[in-house]
């Protein structure tokens, strides 16, 4: 399902001739080339505007940290609430994009991803937040670097074609041929429209951070968020999946993306391996368990895996005794305080396990939009997030709050 | 004076020429009036949708340069079938085969667009589902649909994955929707109207009921509920003939009169029908008017025969004189309302226009049939000796009513009158600030809100997803750039703008779907719900837009917002904030144009009716004031008559006020209507005061003889005008009954205006003395 890998690739190849032909075809795209350094981000890098329907807007992530609930979605909405989701403040943002991860590396200090590779941080425990990084900044100066390099590659080598005696001209060609799609390859990867959005972001340390996105994207800072350094190209991912998940569960790092992708790092993210996916599906999420040392994996149609030896074998959450099992996607993994799991799904639908060993439960919310994540707010209400924004779910069961603490805030 | 210089000097030739050849005249007259008959049959009513709107407003001019871009959000119909029984749901085989056949009937409707009819049954309109390898989606009732219970559970389960909850499934999943787009022609809604009754009552039952509404259906019940007006004019026909027989005691003098205004009416129809004009419900007041406008005169010119003949002349002499004496003053009050309503033309909207046509021809026409045709037939015909005798008989008689009235030009009256007026007036003022522009209620406003149309529409909007009120921001571009980043960008933060706006519920735009898609082709997933700046991403979502979201030059891509209601103040704020957004928009590549949909074409309406408000007003009064001055040559005249008609105008408008009537299409020309026919009372009362003072009596005695003279035909002018459209307070459609009701109240105070304030008025400005010193 990618559409822009960033690895050259047979496929990327189909692609690109489609999008050449697609440039000849289509004249806006002149236009929109003239313009093309300016108006992502004239349109994006605004104040996101006080909403007052922003509780009720498209919402991706809630998190709670300290006595404060955080959630972010539409808009560049991040929203704030001190009395238990009673009422909620807009934050001050400084984009409009869809916002798609929030986690918090100390009580103060959060951060946040989302569309046009944007990643911003709160210094104020999210009441107004700053841009951290911009991929279009990286784009921009990459391909001052390196498209001019490929450029002088690419007329040499029509120069030595032209010079060369008939025998050797086949090969050189072919080397010509190769030498012009890795610059169109390069012009595609930096042109500022291509933007990845960027998914999930993760604090393994208070100085180690990651942030994932689509394409492959991998950004990584070493020192707490001062800088942060696109190491897209150390992760073994051909056919640029799109990476939805990143996590960690004791020295190991995961992520875990698009058709089925699944890597793993035991070197602090110097070397990446590809783990053995028990589907092909794509998955959404990957989240750890610290104190039981499990992960739990998950994704398209149902699809919940966990494994006890950090990811080297899988067994599925719902064993073939489990009355049904379930078809929707699932968004999310959260851990409750007492040990019970959700499993936020499409629909409306989650799925409910008091303890470890009980059967799955499933539930419907009554909004029947599809939830993203969601966490236990008091004694029989849980809350959600998702299409409609928030969503108060009275849950049948007595849920216990989970209890706030920096490094394990963020499932 | 000049009037009654010109009634003494102008006698011979005109008059000659109509009485020297009576069955001459008296045939061309029958000639044309069978010829018009034969016309008048054939008019119809109509309603067409572009006559009722400010076709010169630039929202307006927007929507119709763009009109064939619009088409999907064009005339449609919505039909839906709902279940009676608390317990059940539409997920019963029995539900759903009425459902399809319905759908089935609503598809060979010859106006209905056969290929875009939709409902559950429909296999365009499909549910999605993303799987490993795709997406997987098919129509919502499978084709291995078998009405056994695991079939129905599939049409459950595909229903709730394909989002038409709120659209075509009711929220409580006890009706069901088909949405019928009519084909772009002229249609005979009236046709239609009946033909979709047929169904409700065919598909109505115990168990199910119908609900209809939409444009079309609308047009069709008020074209329905102004046919009944029809019957409206039968009981004003009969009432208005038992009170002229009341005044004049003869059966006679009881018939002319109703077969002139009769055959004025016929005129006027037919003319209308020969110039290409139907009756719409709003031009379809002007019959009534023409009606009692011409019994009125007619009374006037019976009134002086009468004296005429109890004075001892013969039937022609009578007839004579009668046209003598009347036949210059009313035509010059038929003139004065003509221009009076002709001053509605200079409102941009087409049916006010052809309101004021209609009735300006209407009183043209009665100059024609009551002041030539009536005293011509009543110089055969002749007055009853009963009448001779009553009016004698009443003569006579000392009235201690017009003795009591007279009083109101005393000198100790007078300024407690004048006080009172004052006192009134200001508190009608007070009371028209509370003046609404626009239409107040709920629902279609043309319709009383228990209202067939208006329950279900009720219904329809409480349990669907959208509301009725739709105003559409089309967003303009360079032509094929409607699929790029700034142009969509600017409809996410347009919409962003609007969820700010408390009137607006919610908003629909391409955009939703392109994001909606964006996410789709990646496996559903929530966080790719957002444009990207990428060219390819944005073409590849847009490209699977239904119909009628882009037009084909890819320079439109509309943005439909849905209001909690269509009153005035909730439009300006809706057009107030997307005209702020405009302006605040940092892009050149994009226009944001104001307005589609049915509350875009309410915005300019009201933008419209308030600008024309005062202006025409200030131009009625104008005009008025001007006929009055060149009749009278005196600017005393001009104080008498206007300032009285000015108060009405007032409490008129703070009656609006109270009875919660907004200015709008149809009230608006109530105003000129009132003021036009309202100057008659007093051009007659005045003419004949100073004409009595002109012979040397004082002012209460002047106007003593005034009342015993006309005071009785001008009251029963404003009983017979007040009743002719009285009857239509009683009309199924709320705007005809809000112009009955406003008509009944001008005419009646006009009337009491006249009677009462044009002598208090009088006694400062025609005081004997200056009388003396000026003649």
């Amino acid at each position: 399902m990618s559409i822009f890998p960033s690895m050259p690739s047979a496929r990327m190849r189909i692609w690109l001739a489609c999008l050449l032909l697609a440039c000849i075809l289509t004249p806006q795209l002149q236009a929109s080339t003239t313009s093309k350094y300016q108006y992502p981000d004239t349109y994006v890098l605004q104040t996101s505007p006080i909403n007052r329907q922003a509780t009720s807007s498209l919402l991706l992530d809630l998190i709670r940290v300290g006595s404060r609930l955080l959630a972010l979605g539409q808009g560049g909405h991040i929203l704030y609430s001190d009395d238990q989701g009673q009422s909620w403040q807009q934050a001050q943002v400084p984009t409009t994009s869809l916002l798609t991860s929030i986690t918090f590396s100390d009580a103060r200090t959060g951060w946040a991803v989302g569309h046009q590779g944007l990643i911003l941080t709160t210094q104020d425990a999210g009441a107004s937040w700053q841009i951290a990084y911009r991929h279009a900044e990286y784009l921009a100066q990459a391909a001052q670097i390196h498209l001019p390099a490929l450029r002088t590659q690419v007329d040499q080598l029509s120069q030595a074609v032209q010079n060369a005696p008939a025998h050797q001209r086949a090969d050189m060609e072919a080397e010509l041929e190769q030498a012009r799609w890795d610059l169109e390859d390069a012009r595609f990867l930096y042109q500022p429209e291509a933007l990845p959005p960027l998914l999930d972001i993760h604090f393994s340390s208070a100085q180690e951070g990651w942030a994932v996105g689509a394409y492959n994207t991998l950004i990584h800072t070493q020192d707490g968020g001062q800088t942060w350094q696109p190491i897209s190209q150390r992760i073994p991912n051909p056919d640029g999946m799109h990476l939805y998940a990143v996590t960690h569960l004791k020295d190991a790092l995961f992520i875990a993306g698009e058709g089925g992708f699944l890597a793993y790092s035991t070197d602090q993210g110097q070397h990446w391996s590809t783990l053995d996916s028990p589907y092909q599906g794509s998955w959404f999420h990957i989240q750890a368990d610290p104190q039981q040392g499990h992960l739990y994996l998950l994704g398209l149609r149902g699809h919940a895996f966990v494994s006890q030896d950090q990811g080297h074998s899988w067994q599925s959450l719902f064993t073939s005794d489990t009355q049904t099992t379930p078809k929707v996607s699932f968004n999310a993994l959260r851990i409750l305080a007492d040990g019970a799991l959700v499993l936020w799904g499409q629909a409306g639908e989650y799925w409910y396990q008091p303890h470890n060993q009980a059967p799955w439960q499933a539930y419907q919310a009554p909004q029947g939009t599809s939830l993203m994540t969601g966490l236990a707010l008091n004694h029989n209400t849980l809350l959600a997030v998702g299409q409609g924004g928030l969503h108060k779910i009275k849950h049948p069961q007595v849920v216990t709050p989970s209890t706030p603490s920096p490094s394990t805030q963020e499932p | 004076m000049h009037l009654s210089d010109s009634i003494s000097a102008s006698e011979s030739w005109f008059e000659n020429i109509l009485f020297k050849h009576r069955p001459f005249w008296l045939f061309i007259l029958t000639f044309i009036s069978l010829m018009l008959a034969a016309q008048a049959i054939q008019i119809r009513p109509q309603a067409s949708f572009e006559k009722l709107i400010p076709l010169q407003h630039p929202y307006i001019e927007n929507l119709m340069q763009h009109k064939d871009d619009l088409q999907g959000l064009g005339n449609s119909l919505r039909i839906v079938l709902s279940i009676k029984d608390q317990n059940k749901d539409i997920f019963d085989a029995d539900y759903l085969e009425h459902l399809r056949q319905l759908q089935d009937e609503i598809i060979f409707l010859a106006a209905t667009d056969p290929a875009q009819v939709k409902s559950l049954w429909s296999p365009s309109v499909r549910w999605t589902e993303v799987t490993e390898e795709g997406f997987a989606g098919g129509s919502l009732i499978p084709n291995t649909y078998d009405a056994s219970l695991a079939s129905l559970q599939q049409v459950r389960e595909n229903i709730l994955k394909s989002g038409q909850v709120g659209i075509l499934v009711a929220n409580d999943f006890r009706s069901a929707l088909i949405q019928a787009p009519l084909l772009p022609v002229e249609l005979d809604y009236q046709a239609l109207g009946e033909q979709l009754e047929l169904l409700r009552d065919k598909y109505s039952n115990q168990t199910y009921q119908v609900h209809i509404i939409g444009f079309a259906k609308l047009v069709g019940d008020l074209i329905e509920g102004a046919t009944q007006v029809g019957t409206f004019f039968i009981v004003a026909f009969i009432i208005t003939g038992l009170l002229l027989y009341a005044y004049s005691r003869c059966i006679r003098s009881a018939l002319i009169p109703l077969f002139c205004s009769f055959v004025a009416v016929i005129w006027q129809l037919g003319l209308l029908h020969l110039l290409g004009f139907g009756l719409d419900p709003y031009s379809m007041l002007v019959p009534f008017l023409v009606f009692a406008i011409g019994v009125s005169h007619g009374v006037q010119m019976v009134n002086a025969m009468v004296i005429e003949a109890s004075h001892g002349a013969s039937t022609l002499q009578a007839a004579r004189q009668a046209f003598r004496s009347l036949y210059l003053a009313g035509m010059l009050a038929l003139i004065s309302d003509a221009i009076g309503f002709m001053t509605l033309f200079f409102i941009e909207i087409q049916v006010i226009k052809e309101l004021a046509l209609a009735a300006s021809l209407g009183v043209a026409i009665i100059i024609i049939s009551n002041l030539i045709m009536l005293p011509l037939i009543m110089s055969y015909a002749g007055i009853g000796k009963k009448s001779c005798l009553h009016a004698q008989r009443q003569r006579q008689i000392h009235s201690p009513t017009w003795q009591l009235l007279a009083q109101a030009s005393h000198a100790k009256i007078a300024p407690i009158s004048l006080a009172l007026a004052l006192l009134i007036g200001i508190m009608g003022l007070y009371g028209s600030s509370f003046l609404k522009i626009g239409d107040l209620d709920k629902g279609a406003p043309e319709l009383r809100p228990h209202s067939v149309y208006n329950l279900d529409n009720a219904y329809i909007t409480d349990k669907y997803a959208t509301s009725a009120d739709i105003m559409v921001v089309m967003v303009k571009s360079a032509p094929q750039a409607c699929v790029t980043y700034p142009v969509l960008a600017g409809i996410e933060a347009l919409q962003a703008a609007m969820q700010n706006v408390p009137s607006v519920q919610s908003s629909v735009s391409p955009v939703n779907i392109a994001k909606r898609v964006i996410s789709g082709f990646n496996e559903g997933n929530l966080k790719w719900q957002a444009l990207s700046s990428n060219q390819f991403i944005l073409n590849n979502a847009m490209s699977q837009l239904p119909t009628g979201m882009m037009n084909n030059q890819c320079d439109l891509l509309p943005v439909i917002l849905y209001l909690q209601d269509h009153k005035a103040q909730t439009l300006t704020q809706v057009t107030q904030a997307v005209e702020a957004f405009a302006n605040q928009y940092p892009s050149d590549e994009v226009e944001f144009l104001l307005a589609a949909g049915s509350a875009g074409i309410e915005a300019a309406t009201n933008a419209e009716i308030e600008h024309a408000q005062s202006f025409m007003l200030i131009f009625v009064y104008i005009v008025v004031s001007l006929l009055v001055w060149f009749s009278f040559r005196d600017w005393r005249a001009v104080i008498c008559i206007i300032l009285p008609l000015g108060l009405t105008s007032v409490l008129c408008q703070a009656l609006m006020a109270a009875l919660g009537i907004g200015v709008k299409v149809a009230t608006l020309p109530v105003i000129a209507l009132g003021v036009g026919i309202g100057v008659d009372y007093g051009i007659y009362i005045y003419a004949r005061l100073i004409q009595y003072q002109k012979e040397g009596e004082s002012l209460t005695q002047a106007y003593y003889h005034t009342l015993r003279s006309t005071g009785k035909a001008v009251s029963f002018t404003g009983f017979t005008l007040a009743l002719g459209v009285f009857t239509w307070i009683f009309s199924p459609i709320k705007f005809q009954a809000d112009m009955g009701i406003l008509l009944t109240f001008m005419f009646l105070w006009n009337m009491l205006g006249a009677l009462w304030l044009l002598p208090a008025f009088a006694h400062y400005l025609l005081t004997d003395k200056i009388q003396g010193s000026t003649h």
